[in-house]
């Protein structure tokens, strides 16, 4: 599971499949968990759905004989899951504060301080374009790992919103009710600048993935490469101890040479002793061509073998959304040991608190782990001040 | 990469058509919403699933569980190799498929090349794409232009490792290589052998069902070429692994151990596979003396006119299977032959002369013949269903008529119909039943289990076919016996193909595994059945000349069917107490 996957549930596939038949025009008619569906002539599917009977179930072979299994892993969910991916891949939504809840960071709740008062008043829109991307990484010995990431790119700063990104997976996760337009309009220019940085945040944030499935590819070559030095290292071994005995024999031969006085038995040592030499050079040349290899720690076996075990990454986008999102300033008032102080911070819907703020009296960061307090009319983190 | 650093990771960008351009649009947020959710939940599916599953048409393949987990194993757990090796008759064909289409749905498949024997490559190709939906050329297609000139190949390896071609094949760097009847490739000083050695892949399955041939090292030679030094050296190999004295396996459970890692063998006894009897009866019949005269005249000519010029091998081999098929069938090749012959022909006398005779033929024998069988299913049979399979078209029509006169139902399907019309054909058959007269035109996905009564009125000379109309009707889902009925005239080649050879190697009774490894032994020692069935009808000098040709080939072929079933036994006795099926590491 990635983080942008969504985990493929029964009370998943219920609710997709009713936003999808409805989003064709479909007319559902719900008796318990069988489902009659109407769906109109012009209807944008190639699925017979129109008269169809589906039932929502656990298990695909647990339905009755005339009806259709709506179920993870049935075939009418997986049709409907591929074509609908792939029918509006680009749209737009849009958040206002009248839809989001204002939310203030973790560095102000998470601390001493008591919000005694916050409102927001928006300025104008900013444009953000969310990609999803689907990321294949494959190596032979665990053949493919897919992945699917979102990020989010403000269009006016190119700059990658985290928080943008993590409330776009939040609204579309579940809710079918979301705001946007219906028009939608991106220039080309646009979309190649935000998709070049939006591709090299996914490359970052793949990283430890391909480096943990780079790691064990590796070891995995090194297995094969292992088992191939051990043979090589045998097989030197063996063809060692033939040419000692094939030395052994060529002595006998040449004693018999030495020492024989008929002319026949002479020729055919002679013979046997070529035959031998023969036999001799070509293991020597083997046993020489391991020996280089062993030498040389196998290059050309090494390559081959780690060639096949090498990582291919694909990155594809799959859907972009241009998100419309409201900027302007958030105002509270926290309070702490009956001291009272405003503060003002530019704030965007979705996305949060926008600029990093820091302690004042040292100029720490402030976090969730470092939060706000106010000291005397001062605001200082209470991590790195506080004590 | 570095000598001592990771593995090489490559990096690839890829676009997608949606942003192509200014993008202007309009649509519901509700849509994109959807699509949105959609590809959130196709990316919550678990990894290391074969998604492709649910996208397969069940009505054109029924997947068994153990070929699901060989799939499964072979693709995520076996480091891009794995040598399948289920007994005969267990589907190894359809584990390999289901591997391509995942493969293909994940989209690794840029470049896959097949090698099978000769005699199955085409076998392959049809069983891939009507079971699969994959589309392979191969290399006897006619517009076959290459091995670098197509992405998914399916070849005799003969062919690709043929001076023509081995360069071609060797300069690919292949996705997947797929090697069926692996054990042909044992020895290790053979061009084939070479050809797989130094082939370029990352992903290889190998299929067979008898690793082991004539020794144990067989194994030991096919594993060498997955996995190199998984076993050691021969002599390691042998010293560990054989008792010399006994030439038996021992050290078994370290063998089983390493050979976990890349083999997988399911046994019939622990699967699921059931099928229903199969009855056979095969009917002979005495020809009409005009049928006698007509087929005499048509195997004089055709062994005169091969003996003089050979060329026209095809067109005589169709004469010689239609003269027993029908004389409708026979007639129109003939007058067909004289009207393309430019001037005379050679033969003008003699292919006039077989035309008189065709006329003299009042009502075929045969024919006669298959409506008896009709009957006798219509009152017995539910719907009376019968399918009748013949090879030629005129046939097809010469049946169709006589069966109407009759008054049956009929239902003609052939090559010539569009894929609509042939689902609403087999559907009509289905609801209305009567009698389904087809050609060899009908893939093997077409699922006719509704029905149990099959008639092949003519019989191919490849026993691949027989087996393969046999197999529309008697496969895994039939739940009813299933009756086959040949016909044939007496003292023709019909009979003998069928009761020399056919009964001979127990054709009828024998699962497509197992013919093919016959035929493909057969094809080992540089023979094709169809040709050598031809030849002997061509060259025997008399009667009693060609029966005993037949009965050598029948021996032969018995010999071949022994020996394979030897060596599945022997393969059986070495692999027993071996747990290939499935890893609990």
């Amino acid at each position: 599971m990635t983080d942008a996957a969504l985990p493929v549930t029964e009370r998943a596939v219920e609710e997709f499949a009713e936003a999808y038949l409805t989003s064709l025009g479909a007319d559902i008619r719900m008796d318990g968990r069988r489902w009659i569906l109407s769906v109109p002539e012009d209807a944008e599917t190639d699925l017979e759905l129109d008269g169809a009977v589906v039932q929502i179930a656990h298990d695909p072979n647990e339905v009755d004989e005339d009806t259709q299994a709506l179920a993870p892993e049935s075939r009418l969910f997986e049709q409907m899951v591929d074509e609908a991916a792939e029918r509006t891949p680009v749209g737009s939504l849009s958040l206002t504060h009248e839809q989001r809840e204002i939310r203030l960071p973790p560095w102000i709740t998470a601390g001493p301080v008591d919000i005694v008062d916050q409102s927001f008043t928006p300025y104008y829109d900013r444009q953000a374009l969310c990609f999803l991307f689907h990321v294949g990484i494959e190596t032979v010995s665990e053949y493919q790992r897919e992945e699917l990431h979102a990020i989010a790119v403000d269009l006016n700063e190119q700059v990658i919103r985290p928080r943008l990104t993590q409330t776009y997976l939040e609204i579309t996760e579940r809710s079918w009710n979301a705001a946007g337009d219906e028009e939608v309009t991106i220039e080309t220019d646009r979309i190649e600048e935000t998709l070049n940085l939006a591709r090299s945040g996914i490359e970052d944030e793949i990283e430890p993935v391909v480096r943990d499935t780079r790691e064990r590819a590796t070891r995995a070559a090194e297995v094969e490469l292992d088992e191939y030095r051990q043979f090589a290292h045998d097989r030197k071994d063996e063809l060692e101890e033939k040419l000692a005995s094939l030395a052994d024999r060529i002595e006998e031969v040449n004693e018999t040479i030495e020492s024989t006085s008929e002319q026949r038995e002479r020729i055919e040592a002679l013979q046997k002793r070529k035959e031998l030499q023969a036999d001799v050079e070509n293991l020597r040349s083997e046993v020489d061509d391991l020996a280089a290899q062993i030498r040389e720690g196998f290059p050309q076996k090494r390559r081959e073998i780690r060639d096949r075990h090498a990582l291919t990454v694909r990155i594809r986008p799959v859907s972009a959304t241009q998100i419309s999102y409201e900027r302007g300033d958030i105002d509270c008032t926290v309070r702490m040991a009956g001291r009272e102080r405003s503060l003002t911070y530019a704030y965007a819907v979705g996305t949060g608190v926008l600029d990093d703020q820091h302690c004042e009296s040292c100029g720490a960061p402030l976090s969730g782990e470092n939060p706000l307090m106010l000291q005397g009319s001062s605001l200082i983190g209470q991590k790195c001040c506080g004590t | 990469m570095d000598g001592t650093g990771f593995v090489d990771v490559e990096l690839y960008h890829e676009e997608d058509d949606f942003l192509d351009g200014s993008y202007s649009s309009h649509q519901t947020v509700l849509d994109h919403l959807v699509s949105i959710q959609a590809n959130r939940l196709q990316a919550g599916q678990p990894d290391t699933e074969l998604r492709s599953l649910s996208h397969l048409d069940q009505e054109n393949v029924k997947l068994l569980e153990h070929q699901v987990n060989a799939a499964h194993r072979a693709l995520f757990e076996m480091n891009g190799k794995a040598l399948l090796a289920d007994e005969v008759g267990l589907g190894k064909t359809i584990e390999v498929g289901m591997i391509l289409k995942e493969m293909h749905y994940r989209g690794t498949d840029d470049a896959v090349l097949i090698l099978t024997p000769a005699q199955l490559a085409q076998q392959w190709q049809a069983e891939m794409l009507e079971k699969f939906g994959l589309d392979f050329t191969c290399n006897y297609d006619d517009d076959f232009r290459g091995f670098g000139a197509h992405d998914h190949i399916i070849a005799s390896i003969d062919t690709a490792k043929s001076d023509s071609h081995r360069s071609t094949v060797l300069s690919r760097d292949w996705d997947v290589l797929v090697l069926d009847e692996a054990h042909y490739v044992k020895n290790e000083d053979t061009d084939r052998y070479g050809l797989l050695q130094n082939l370029s892949y990352d992903y290889a399955f190998f299929l067979t069902a008898t690793p082991i041939q004539n020794d144990v090292t067989d194994l030991y030679n096919i594993i060498s070429l997955l996995r190199p030094g998984l076993f050691g050296t021969r002599a390691a190999f042998h010293n560990y692994f054989i008792d010399s004295g006994q030439e038996t396996l021992v050290n078994r459970n370290e063998l089983q151990n390493r050979l976990r890692r890349v083999m997988i063998r399911n046994r019939r006894e622990e699967t699921d596979i059931d099928f229903t009897p199969r009855n056979v009866t095969t009917r002979t019949f005495e020809p009409s003396p005009a049928e006698r005269d007509l087929y005499d005249a048509v195997t004089d000519y055709v062994r005169t006119a091969y003996g003089e010029a050979q060329g026209q091998k095809l067109f005589l081999m169709t004469l010689q299977k239609e003269v027993v098929s029908s004389p409708a069938a026979l007639k129109g090749t003939v007058e067909r032959q004289l009207d393309v012959e430019e001037g005379e022909h050679p033969y003008k006398y003699e292919l006039e002369r077989i035309l008189d005779r065709i006329e003299a033929v009042d009502r075929p024998t045969k024919l006669d013949r298959v409506q008896r069988i009709t009957a006798e299913a219509r009152e017995r049979v539910d719907k009376g269903r019968v399918i009748v399979f013949t090879q030629f078209r005129a046939t097809q029509q010469a049946l169709l008529d006589t069966l109407d006169e009759q008054d049956y139902t009929t239902h003609p399907f052939h090559g010539g119909h569009s894929s609509d019309e042939k689902e609403e054909i087999v559907a009509n058959f289905e609801e209305d039943g009567g009698v389904l007269v087809s050609t060899d035109a009908m893939n093997e996905g077409r699922n006719l289990q509704f029905c149990n009564v099959m008639v092949n009125y003519d019989l191919p000379w490849n026993p691949m076919k027989v087996e393969q109309r046999i197999g529309r009707i008697h496969r895994i889902g039939q739940e009813r016996e299933v009756y086959v009925f040949n016909i044939a005239l007496e003292d023709t080649i019909e009979e003998y193909v069928l009761e020399k050879l056919y009964h001979k190697i127990d054709l009828f009774q024998q699962s497509v595994g197992e013919l093919s490894e016959i035929l493909t032994r057969l094809e080992e020692t540089g023979r094709n059945f169809e040709d050598e069935v031809f030849e002997r009808m061509v060259t025997a000098g008399s009667k009693i000349e060609l029966e005993n040709d037949f009965d050598e080939m029948a021996i032969d072929l018995k010999e071949q069917r022994d020996l394979a079933d030897k060596l599945n036994d022997f393969n059986a006795g070495v692999f027993e107490g071996f747990d290939l099926g499935a890893s609990d590491d």
